[in-house]
């Protein structure tokens, strides 16, 4: 372990899980208590099986990162290196984007291992680099992602963070950087089992004229929480988001998906639709915040979470924050709604039975985000 | 042939919300059901499409002269009644055409994924109809109601009763929150349904709409009971005088009748 990591250390015993305290108008999400049981898991030796309908996106990646980092066959204008800690000269580094504010970032910053830096080149059109981000087998990894696209590059981005079924704990963060005037098509899937509790934070910074199209689908495990920052943070910046999120039987997931403006004249979009299965659990939350240097901007937060079976738990947290006196437009919609009689019999009005009205619900949201079929993956292995 | 509700009486909890109702709804024909706030009317749609919160106390729905009375929603859908709601659901995450196509799907039976049309012509046909009612066809990409607005819902709704080609289409205020310019286009379509053959129960407030859809018939109910029952001079009868005004001239009618 590297000397500068000793101030992580000291964080680490210092700061809380989350800066403010459960009481009962403010609630926990994320149960920490599952990341606190497993803080003193050992370095996993091996990684994870991989589940079969990701064995090809897992064979066609060109960064996979387990307990070790590989790197193959990069598209041209694309340059990636093992960063195995913090590193120096210019550019991203580690905690560029992220700061360490939290328990979890703080044991991130003192524990993890794998990393790599992935810089694109100026107006490279790299085609498409699929990052696959997997698991230890019973015991802890820790990822660190850097990606730097370079200003007018173009191309499309795989970014997956998978969770096998053995025990352990994983937590991956990642620093985006999209440059001036790049296209970027960011296609994310969130895979976890059901018995390793993830920790996921990724900052994602959008320059002037940067666009950003982000297709994003997440099926939690134990715990799940990944907390997605969007940064549009120059002129004309513009991010659009649409995100699946399914909380399957027993599995608990906490998603937050949020666009923090500070560029002038940008513009944010965040729609998220979430289906809980039997027992499971899912906050949905998101974040607009326009700041103050953010004039003209332009943001939208839609949120729903349909609940199967009252067996389920699930929550619809938008939150609209306005700095700026100037705005174009901003609005926020969220709704948690029940599989309740008239939304039943109004399907039923069109001949489909209780298990059909569930299937077509389940097959909806699944596919809202266009992520299954984007990396063709039938949703049914997505949601098994 | 067609639709009979014969001394229907139901209630909704303790509530007896329509009390020995009877009616016809025959092929080719536009039966208007007007009444009051409260009077019953939509209760009437949801009995006739079985809605599990309502008993039957007494009575029957015969459908070509077969009971329907004791089966769920979704059978009687698939023997080809069609409801539009007055108000119908968000459904976020599913889109209308995936909607359209699992109900046309249930609708021609057989086996297979309920996403995947059975029969493809539906696509090409949906994206025409839509542009016919006055609807961008990329509603049918969205979720539906999700967003809507209200001429969107009326018209999404008639969109389907349309593309899924049911026997019996009951439509619930389908001009309610339209502009002229709406209610002008839904008639026009619920003439097309009638044109095509098909029986329609068409409920209403107020007679605007019965000025393009001439209705063949019109019950007017109240309290959930029918007071009077007669031709298109009925609708006129009612915009001119008033619910009250008929209550009292059928009953003063049928006691010196």
């Amino acid at each position: 372990m590297s000397g500068s990591r000793e101030k992580y250390l000291e964080l680490l015993r210092k700061l809380p899980f989350q800066a403010i305290a459960d009481t009962p108008t403010v609630r926990y999400y994320t149960d920490w208590k599952e990341y606190e049981a497993r803080l003193d898991s050992e370095y996993a030796d091996e990684p994870d099986e991989v589940a079969e309908f990701l064995r090809d996106l897992r064979s066609e990646a060109n960064v996979v990162l387990d307990v070790d980092v590989s790197i193959t066959g990069l598209p041209k204008g694309v340059a990636a290196e093992r960063i195995e800690d913090y590193v120096d000269g210019e550019g991203l580094k580690p905690f560029t984007l992220i700061e360490v504010a939290n328990k979890m970032t703080a044991y991130h910053a003192y524990r993890w291992r794998e990393g790599v830096k992935i810089t694109v080149e100026e107006g490279a059109d790299f085609g498409r680099i699929v990052l696959f981000s997997g698991s230890g087998r019973d015991g802890y990894v820790g990822h660190h992602i850097l990606l730097d696209v370079g200003e007018g590059a173009k191309g499309e981005i795989v970014f997956v963070d998978y969770a096998g079924e053995s025990g352990g704990l994983k937590t991956l963060l990642a620093e985006i950087r999209v440059n001036p005037k790049a296209e970027v098509n960011l296609v994310t899937l969130v895979h976890h089992g059901k018995n390793k509790p993830v920790y996921a934070l990724r900052a994602v910074e959008v320059l002037a004229q940067a666009s950003v199209e982000s297709l994003f689908f997440a099926a939690g495990g134990k715990m799940t929480r990944f907390q997605d920052d969007n940064l549009i943070n120059g002129r004309l910046a513009r991010f659009e988001m649409k995100a699946s999120n399914v909380a399957r039987p027993a599995t608990k997931s906490d998603i937050i998906l949020s666009t923090l403006h500070k560029g002038p004249e940008s513009e944010g979009v965040v729609k998220a639709r979430g289906i809980v299965i039997g027992d499971g659990y899912l906050a949905q939350r998101g974040a607009a915040v326009l700041y103050d240097e953010a004039s003209l901007a332009a943001s939208e937060v839609e949120s729903y979470v349909t609940l199967l079976s009252e067996k389920g738990k699930g929550y619809a947290v938008p939150v609209l924050e306005i700095h700026t006196g100037e705005i174009t437009r901003a609005g926020h919609s969220a709704a948690v709604a029940s599989l309740g009689e008239e939304f039943t019999f109004y399907l039923k009005t069109r001949g489909l039975s209780e298990d059909e009205i569930t299937g077509l619900l389940i097959e909806g949201v699944a596919s809202f985000s266009g992520v299954a079929e984007k990396l063709a993956i039938p949703f049914t292995e997505l949601i098994k | 042939m067609g639709l009979e509700v014969v001394n229907l009486t139901a209630r909704i909890g303790e509530k007896t919300v329509l009390k020995n109702v009877s009616l016809n709804v025959n092929y080719g024909e536009v039966h208007a059901i007007m009444g009051p706030n409260g009077s019953g009317k939509s209760s009437l749609a949801y009995v006739i499409m079985g809605r599990e919160i309502y008993e039957v106390v007494d009575g029957d729905i015969l459908l070509d002269g077969e009971s329907i009375k004791d089966l769920p929603p979704e059978e009687r859908a698939i023997k080809g009644i069609f409801l539009a709601m007055q108000d119908p659901p968000q459904v976020p995450g599913v889109r209308l055409s995936s909607l359209i196509i699992a109900a046309a799907n249930k609708k021609l039976g057989g086996e297979g994924e309920l996403g995947r049309p059975r029969d493809p012509r539906i696509l090409k046909r949906m994206m025409e109809l839509a542009k016919e009612i006055g609807l961008d066809p990329s509603i049918l990409q969205r979720e539906v109601n999700v967003g809507f607005s209200g001429g969107e819902r009326k018209r999404s709704e008639i969109l389907q009763a349309l593309l899924l080609d049911p026997k019996i289409v009951i439509l619930d205020e389908p001009d309610s929150g339209l502009d002229i310019d709406g209610i002008k286009i839904v008639a026009q379509y619920i003439n097309k349904l009638r044109e095509q053959g098909k029986g329609v129960m068409l409920i209403t407030h107020y007679a605007r709409l019965l000025q393009y859809v001439k209705p063949d018939r019109v019950t007017v109910l109240i309290g959930g009971e029918v007071v009077a029952t007669d031709g298109y001079e009925l609708a006129r009868l009612v915009e001119e005088k008033g619910y009250a005004y008929v209550k009292q001239a059928f009953r003063k009618g049928s006691a010196q009748g």
